[in-house]
């Protein structure tokens, strides 16, 4: 039993103050265009312009060959060409390198001996551009050793015709230049839109038991549900907003494909916007304050967006944070969010998989709120 | 009196928080159009026993039937016709006087033509009409109760509850928020306030003074005065803390109270007090200029009940 014409009063007067605080709108408008422009940038994973060093005891006309073949892509930026043992370690360690590759002396002869070693250093200190880029260099060897042995047997008169050889290439659907901005900005819309409205959520009831009003409004006949829906409403429209401009400078300023429908995208985010404000509500509902609501929401906000998937596969976690991140609906968001934009995944495959859990997240979230919600001040 | 002219009736109604027993066994009856007060020092539980009968906390045990409905048993059916104005600060900063009004009509489903004509007659009165676009938050703390007055009044409640309405409010806004409730009875409000202030009190037509969780006395506020043991003297005096002290060891006094640069002196009834007490003066060598008996002041009611029901606590 809900009044609409209380309920209605309730909006516009949550409305009112809304767009009466100028720090609400700034957050609520500016905060999601500027960090979708700077997160999109940011959490690039890219390897390119790798600053790398090579320290090469070997110096002869094959060690320079080798070296030119393996470093010729933009992926590196040799910062040093023929130091020192000692000055490569430098390098690692005082950061001007993050790569390095020691060519040892007698290079060229085991190279025409059949068993040559490099030895590539890593800084492990930004592991995610360091792998990324030993990983081009491997294979850049790989391809050395290839070209090598294939010379070897042609100058012997034999035909490379029938060399054993086993060549596996790779090719990336979906994203086939694996730009990381393509996986991050719908990522970022995500994260954007959780951090936005869990925050305004948890802060709504907190908000009012702090300034007394709270008090004032239980005792007068408004039903909880009136007084829930009538504090939350508000953040879902602004929210469903926010999710159209950050979704609009995903596709039209960053040039994110958006294969699958629209429509589906919507419907998630929709659902994704009541699970949010439901574990905010939760949060404020038991909290006697703004600064107890903001930090719980703090402490709760970090393991959402880490375990679910944002930056880190899922599958490296240990299995308990597994069975932890299932219960995330940002988990799901993003399993959605990606598949739509760059697959194209329909509605009919994401349905049991992630749009199901995420209603079902979204129910739980919102009755647990509704529940521990009282309209008494003991 | 039948139930039909309470507009408040408790009986053993008691609150506890942890260790602490808030509200301790309270059995009150209030009538219909009464102004009651409430009347008790800082920690009594004057707050928790407003917030008890309104249904905004459970008790413990105990009955509580305000405006004819069981506010145990079903919290939200009274408040239709119930208003409350809080100590705290409690209606919204950042909207005009006219919003927060506004918006409280709307809370009770109030008619928009009833509400602006109350809000009209209501700012009048309590000389706000001009600040009426003001966001609430730029007013003093007594123009804040005012407003916070008229919200509680906006849906005509049968039983209005204060809960320290003016403490820290000036005394022009206290007399412009006193002209309202002296109104209500005739329109056949019943007013439940709570107090720290004697003077607010005195405004009173019926009593209760609580201390530790318990109605330590009950009555208008000229039984009240009745009830003071033996009888008051006031002494004027140079030194009013000399005379303090050659006082208070007397065996025949009871209490001294410093009033200004005067003493309630309360002693054992009889008419040797006054000249023991001459003489005591004479003896600490302090002029007094004047010793009469006077009528006890609600205050000296207040100090002497509360001390003799801590005593027996």
């Amino acid at each position: 039993m809900i009044s609409g014409a209380r309920l209605k009063r309730m909006v516009r007067k949550e409305f009112r103050q809304f767009f009466r605080d100028k720090m609400m709108l700034r957050m609520s408008i500016m905060i999601p265009i500027v960090q979708t422009l700077i997160l999109s940038y940011a959490a690039n994973t890219d390897a390119v312009d790798v600053p790398t060093v090579v320290c090469d005891l070997d110096r002869t006309q094959v060690s320079r060959e080798f070296l030119a073949s393996v470093t010729s892509l933009d992926t590196f930026d040799l910062v040093g060409q023929e130091v020192s043992v000692e000055d490569m370690e430098l390098a690692l360690d005082r950061g001007t390198a993050e790569l390095a590759l020691y060519i040892p002396s007698g290079f060229s002869r085991d190279v025409l001996e059949g068993d040559a070693q490099v030895q590539i250093l890593v800084n492990g200190a930004d592991s995610i551009t360091a792998t990324a880029a030993s990983s081009y260099l491997l294979q850049s060897a790989a391809a050395y050793d290839v070209t090598v042995k294939r010379e070897r047997v042609a100058r012997l008169g034999l035909s490379t015709q029938g060399l054993p050889s086993v060549r596996s290439e790779t090719r990336v659907f979906y994203n086939p230049d694996l730009r990381s901005m393509w996986f991050m900005a719908p990522g970022v819309m995500a994260m954007l839109l959780f951090v936005l409205l869990q925050n305004f959520a948890a802060l709504s009831i907190a908000k009012e038991k702090e300034l007394g009003t709270f008090e004032q409004m239980v005792m007068t006949p408004i039903r909880p549900t009136e007084l829930l829906l009538g504090k939350l409403i508000p953040y879902g429209l602004i929210g469903a907003l926010d999710a159209l401009v950050i979704g609009t400078m995903v596709v039209g300023l960053l040039g994110v494909p958006l294969r699958g429908s629209v429509l589906t995208l919507a419907v998630a985010l929709i659902i994704f916007i009541f699970a949010t404000l439901g574990s905010g509500l939760l949060l404020s509902a038991v909290s006697a304050n703004q600064q107890q609501a903001q930090i719980l929401n703090f402490f709760l906000s970090f393991p959402s967006i880490l375990l679910s998937g944002f930056i880190f596969p899922r599958e490296n976690l240990p299995q308990v944070l597994y069975w932890v991140s299932e219960v995330i609906p940002m988990t799901y968001l993003l399993r959605i969010i990606r598949g739509v934009f760059l697959k194209g995944t329909g509605f009919a495959e994401l349905w049991l998989p992630n749009l199901l859990p995420l209603t079902v997240l979204a129910i739980i979230f919102f009755t647990l709120g509704v529940l521990r919600f009282q309209k008494r001040l003991d | 009196m039948s139930g039909d002219d309470l507009a408040v009736r408790t009986e053993d109604l008691s609150k506890r928080f942890g260790e602490t027993v808030a509200v301790d066994g309270v059995s009150l009856e209030i009538p219909v159009g009464d102004v009651f007060g409430l009347i008790g020092p800082d920690g009594a539980g004057k707050t928790t026993f407003m917030r008890l009968i309104s249904g905004v906390m459970r008790a413990d045990s105990g009955q509580a039937m305000i405006a004819g409905e069981d506010v145990i048993a079903d919290p939200e059916a009274v408040k239709q016709r119930m208003g409350y104005l809080s100590q705290a600060f409690s209606l919204y900063a950042d909207l005009s006087i006219e919003e927060n009004i506004d918006f409280c009509g709307d809370l009770y489903l109030m008619p928009r033509d009833e509400v602006q004509r109350m809000k009209e007659e209501m700012l009048e009165l309590t000389d706000l009409l001009r600040f009426r676009k003001r966001l609430v938050g730029r007013l003093s703390g007594g123009m804040k109760q005012k407003v916070g007055l008229i919200c509680a009044l906006i849906n005509r409640p049968q039983v209005l509850i204060l809960d320290e309405p003016t403490t820290g409010v000036d005394p022009i806004s206290r007399r412009d928020f006193w002209r309202i409730i002296s109104q209500l009875p005739e329109q056949g409000v019943t007013v439940v306030l709570c107090s720290p202030y004697m003077d607010e009190a005195a405004r009173c037509r019926h009593l209760a003074m609580i201390s530790r969780g318990r109605i330590l006395a009950e009555g208008t506020p000229e039984e009240m005065r009745q009830k003071v043991a033996g009888t008051v003297l006031e002494v004027t005096a140079d030194d009013v803390r000399a005379a303090s002290r050659a006082l208070s060891d007397l065996s025949s006094v009871r209490r001294v109270t410093p009033f200004g640069d005067a003493l309630h002196v309360q002693v054992e009834e009889g008419r040797e007090a006054v000249s023991e007490v001459r003489r005591a003066l004479g003896e600490a060598g302090v002029d007094e200029d004047e010793i009469h008996e006077m009528v006890p002041s609600l205050e000296d009611a207040f100090m002497d009940i509360v001390t003799r029901g801590d005593r027996v606590a």
